[in-house]
């Protein structure tokens, strides 16, 4: 079993095959050794975060990796399994501390998860309902906002 | 901890909180988001490498049309999203290149702070554009019934001046429409307009073509107004200071590869792209697929690459260029090609060469100087890849790719010839000689007498080769054109025989060892036993074996095809073992035209061998093609062999009852099937239905031109057994389930499709962009056709917040693409070891 506190001081057991999910905690627990059972510290994950991240990483623990030539292939943000969408059902504020979370713990599926979901929130909006949904402020001057529209005529006009 | 309720704080300018509103909860999925703990972290939060990973799945689902827009949100996504959208730049058209000109001039412009630069802006856009629709058109069907009206053919191309001067000619040589030999008409006609084409006013893509006052050349603008931008190319053609100097190019410094059009689209100052794009690794001139309408079904165009096109962009090809691909290349563009890889070295002495007076030492000395670097070399150029045009698979001219082009190759990595008139076995043996480093070779239907000793010849003097890849060589003396033409093996002045001399290659080397090669493929070939038995022995590292046979019409294949037995796929077995002793890791895929020889007792050697053994296995033959029917036996005996197939092709296998298909498709015989093609079988919907709901493996399923599998069908599936065809994540089908429908388009293998088009308030939630016709992947070299399209769906019960079953596909793709998918057509497998193996990163 190996311990991880989160920035707010709270401890979480967790099994191995499981915290060995992130790549930080796995090359942590490599550099300390077996023997040591001191808590690993992760100051940039809330408890609250953390344990989302647990409960997605119990929840992928017998997951096959993935093969090599998958990782070559044409990214889809289509591709999310049901029990990744129900995860992923949270507000905005928890998703991106998720994929923050994710970042920092080098958990690559998780972060793939996190991103492809806000894609999927981003596809199909126009500009104005993207920066309504994110609350994004449109921070160009006329001209700048003149100029992005002249240099990308070659794209938007076919 | 923070509570649930906290209200959320105002963000700094870019981005603010998350907006809670109900436009929000929708679009997380749809239902009513639970919240841990405040939000305090918005969109604003993530890093911009996070930003771009998000964007990215966006660019990657939609066209750059669509995902231009986002560049408009903020500064912030502007400057996340525009590398995104330059980096790989496709223009399909006249008016795209010019407008792509256009914005990459204002670009500059605006980043030096130069507004005057804008003054040829406007001759830009007085360019005379090709009209596309004036381009010469080829009418297949017509070309169909050409053994009874060969003038249908001519009537079918599009009336043009040129094309009637260029029917005038063929009429003065009528027999060179001569039924018996028709692709060799067709290729003299298309020459005669070619020829014409040339002689007509000169193109317009380096200067402006007409307006109201004479216009500068393009040194001239360079000189004028880009002098005060550090030059980008130095004196050894890389980039001086690079990441200082790309400061200046705004978003043109993104560009690393450019699609074009083959044909001239006569946009004015376009050979300033030489010079504004100064991270530009890779232009592919690419062949352009017209729209298809009913009115003209199975139109082509027909373009050669204009000669002007490719001297316009020949000084960044010459400087800077890693990758270069060329389609349509026609006899009369073909000497602006090889001028490219002319180097100052001459062949004068070649006559000398081949003196009976000269001896085998001078030769020996001859070939070896010859072979040291010449003073000119394409030094950067890693990946060429070269077509011929598309109607014809050979053509005759007297100038072959002399071995001398290679010489000024030292560092390619990838090659691909396609219908090119390559030389003779000794031109082969030249290109070893030169180019040390080839990792990937494709040398397909290519002219010029080449045999089967040219494979072995690369597999024995290129060792750190790693896929090798031949079709349509014959040794009967000529190569598998149908153009059988005289060979001109002395067009390099002899220095192929020479170079072959001093290599010592025998008729037919034998195979030696080899590490390196991991991938075969062998298409319409003249191969024997005996050599599948050496490619056993010496292919140490040999992952992926591909022998198929597609031209049932050519006796010299016929006979192959007949000739070979067990013995051509028993010695695979050892190798699928893994080779244990020997280190080897054993061959996993294998796609083979099952042939009268074979036995099921072959085939059950090669899939139960070792602990691991065969997980891909390609069994697909052509509908139309008389060759590789496999006979229901061997499905009904040998079925429990098949244990380890993780993807399975049996395209084509028509000839296989329900009843068969049934016995073998079970989870006994396959436990671990992932993906499976039954594409043009008599499989029915309930032996698909078995083998869905007993295969929980099963990820992927084409069914395109199943006759007893309907739409009505499929749907009876998902409401049947609605859990198990949840995990169908890829649905190939040519049955729209509920939407409007595009216009019906052709797939690579000629058969009409359809694609669901635009899906509003619908049972579809929504419509995603084809995963492959806006990948950048598939940007590279595209073989085929991608115009696929995806929906999803979901049906929500929101009284117990939970994602119930969907009676709908997941992933449906209207396209023949499950080839493409896996990896299995010829491209998929070229680009795949390219990716992997050379250091070619765009």
């Amino acid at each position: 079993m190996v311990k991880i506190t989160s920035s707010d001081n709270q401890e979480f057991t967790i099994a191995k095959e499981i915290a060995n999910q992130s790549v930080l905690i796995k090359n942590m627990l490599e550099d300390v050794g077996e023997a040591d059972d001191q808590p690993i510290p992760l100051p940039n994950v809330s408890g609250a975060i953390l344990q989302k991240v647990i409960e997605y990483a119990t929840m992928h623990k017998d997951d096959p990796p993935a093969a090599p030539e998958e990782e070559t292939r044409p990214k889809s943000s289509e591709d999310i399994e049901e029990r990744d969408k129900e995860f992923m059902n949270v507000d905005q504020g928890t998703l991106f501390e998720v994929i923050l979370a994710a970042n920092y713990l080098d958990m690559k599926n998780l972060l793939d998860l996190g991103c492809k979901t806000v894609a999927n929130m981003i596809k199909g909006k126009s500009v104005e309902e993207i920066r309504k949904t994110f609350n994004i402020v449109n921070d160009f001057t006329p001209e700048e906002e003149e100029q992005i529209r002249k240099e990308n005529e070659w794209c938007e006009d076919r | 901890m923070l509570g649930n309720t906290e209200t959320l704080e105002t963000r700094a300018i870019g981005a603010g909180p998350a907006n809670n509103d109900a436009d929000a909860s929708q679009a997380i999925i749809g239902c009513e988001a639970t919240s841990i703990r405040s939000a305090r972290r918005s969109i604003a939060d993530l890093p911009p490498e996070l930003l771009s990973l998000i964007l990215t799945y966006v660019a990657t689902a939609y066209s750059d049309r669509d995902s231009a827009r986002f560049v408009r949100v903020c500064r912030r996504w502007a400057a996340v999203m525009t590398p995104l959208i330059w980096e790989n730049v496709v223009l399909l058209s006249p008016l795209q290149v010019m407008r792509f000109l256009r914005s990459v001039v204002q670009t500059v412009a605006y980043n030096n702070n130069k507004p005057h630069l804008l003054q040829i802006v406007s001759s830009i856009e007085s360019s005379s554009l090709t009209d596309m629709d004036s381009l010469h058109k080829l009418d297949l069907s017509a070309m169909a019934t050409m053994n009874t009206t060969p003038v249908a053919f001519v009537e079918n191309l599009d009336n043009h001046e040129l094309m009637e001067a260029a029917m005038n000619i063929n009429n003065m040589n009528l027999e060179i429409m001569d039924v018996e030999n028709q692709i060799a008409g067709i290729a003299q006609l298309m020459h005669n307009i070619v020829h014409l084409a040339r002689t007509a006013p000169s193109p317009t893509s380096t200067m402006p073509s007409h307006s109201a006052a004479p216009c500068p050349s393009v040194e001239v603008i360079l000189a004028q107004f880009f002098e005060p931008i550090p030059s980008i190319n130095g004196n050894d053609g890389k980039l001086s200071n690079a990441q200082e100097s790309s400061q200046h190019f705004g978003a043109a410094k993104f560009v690393k590869i450019l699609t074009l059009p083959t044909f001239d689209c006569k946009v004015n100052y376009l050979a300033l792209l030489n010079e504004l794009l100064p991270n530009l690794q890779s232009i592919h001139f690419s062949h352009i697929q017209p729209d298809e309408s009913p009115s003209k079904p199975n139109t082509t165009l027909f373009t050669p690459i204009s000669s002007s096109l490719l001297e316009t962009f020949t000084p960044i090809i010459t400087k800077r260029l890693t990758k270069l691909s060329v389609e349509d290349i026609f006899p009369t563009t073909w000497p602006s090609l090889l001028k490219i890889f002319s180097t100052p070295s001459s062949p004068s002495s070649s006559e000398e060469a081949k003196s009976p007076s000269f001896t085998e030492t001078q030769r020996y000395k001859r070939a070896k100087k010859q072979t040291q670097p010449p003073q000119h070399t394409l030094s950067n150029l890693r990946s060429i890849n070269l077509e011929a045009v598309a109607t014809t698979d050979s053509f005759g001219h007297p100038h072959k790719l002399s071995p001398h082009a290679f010489s000024v190759l030292p560092n390619l990595e990838a090659a691909r010839f396609d219908g090119i008139a390559l030389g003779s076995d000794a031109g082969i043996a030249a290109m070893c000689m030169f180019c040390t480093n080839l990792k990937v070779i494709a040398l397909d239907y290519c002219a010029g007498g080449l045999t089967m000793a040219s494979f072995s010849i690369m597999w024995n003097e290129l060792r750190v080769l790693s896929f090798l890849g031949v079709a349509g060589i014959v040794n009967d003396g000529h190569n598998h054109a149908h153009m059988h033409e005289n060979e001109n093996v002395d067009e390099d002045g002899g220095m192929g025989v020479m170079v072959a001399n001093v290599l010592k290659v025998p008729a037919m080397p034998r195979l030696q060892r080899h590490n390196n090669v991991r991938v075969v493929r062998l298409v319409d070939c003249d191969v024997t036993d005996g050599l599948f038995s050496e490619i056993a022995e010496a292919g140490n590292s040999l992952d992926m074996l591909r022998f198929v046979f597609e031209d049932d019409e050519c006796e010299g294949i016929l006979g192959i095809v007949e000739r070979l037995t067990d013995a051509a796929i028993a010695p695979f077995a050892y190798m699928a073992g893994g080779m244990r002793r020997q280190k080897r890791k054993g061959l996993r895929r294998m796609a083979f035209t099952w042939c009268p020889g074979f036995s099921g007792d072959a085939l059950k050697s090669v899939l139960e061998a070792g602990q691991e053994g065969i997980e891909v296995l390609d069994l697909h033959k052509d509908v139309s093609c008389a060759l590789g029917a496999i006979p229901a036996q061997i499905f009904e005996d040998y079925g429990q062999y098949f244990v380890r197939i993780k993807v399975l092709n049996l395209y084509g296998q028509t000839q296989l009852s329900d009843i068969t298909l049934s016995t073998f498709l079970t989870s006994k015989n396959l436990p671990v099937l992932e993906s499976v093609c039954l594409n043009d079988t008599q499989v029915t919907a309930s032996t698909l239905m078995s083998l869905v709901e007993s295969t929980n493996t099963l990820r992927a399923l084409s069914v395109i031109s199943c006759s007893n599998v309907m739409l009505d069908d499929l749907k009876r599936m998902f409401h049947e057994i609605p859990k198990h065809m949840a995990r169908i994540r890829r649905l190939y089908t040519e049955h729209c389930w509920n939407s409007k429908e595009k216009e019906g388009s052709e797939n690579h293998n000629g058969m009409a499709t359809n694609s669901i088009g635009s899906v509003g308030g619908g049972i579809l939630s929504g419509i995603v962009e084809s995963s492959c016709s806006g990948s950048k992947e598939d940007q590279e070299i595209i073989g085929t056709s991608h115009d696929a399209a995806e929906g999803e769906s979901e049906v929500l019960n929101k009284s117990d917040n939970r994602v119930q079953p969907n009676p709908e596909p997941l992933c449906i793709i209207h396209d023949d693409l499950w080839f493409v998918d896996e990896g299995l057509d010829i491209m998929s497998l070229w680009n795949e070891s390219v990716r992997q193996v050379t250091s070619i990163k765009v």
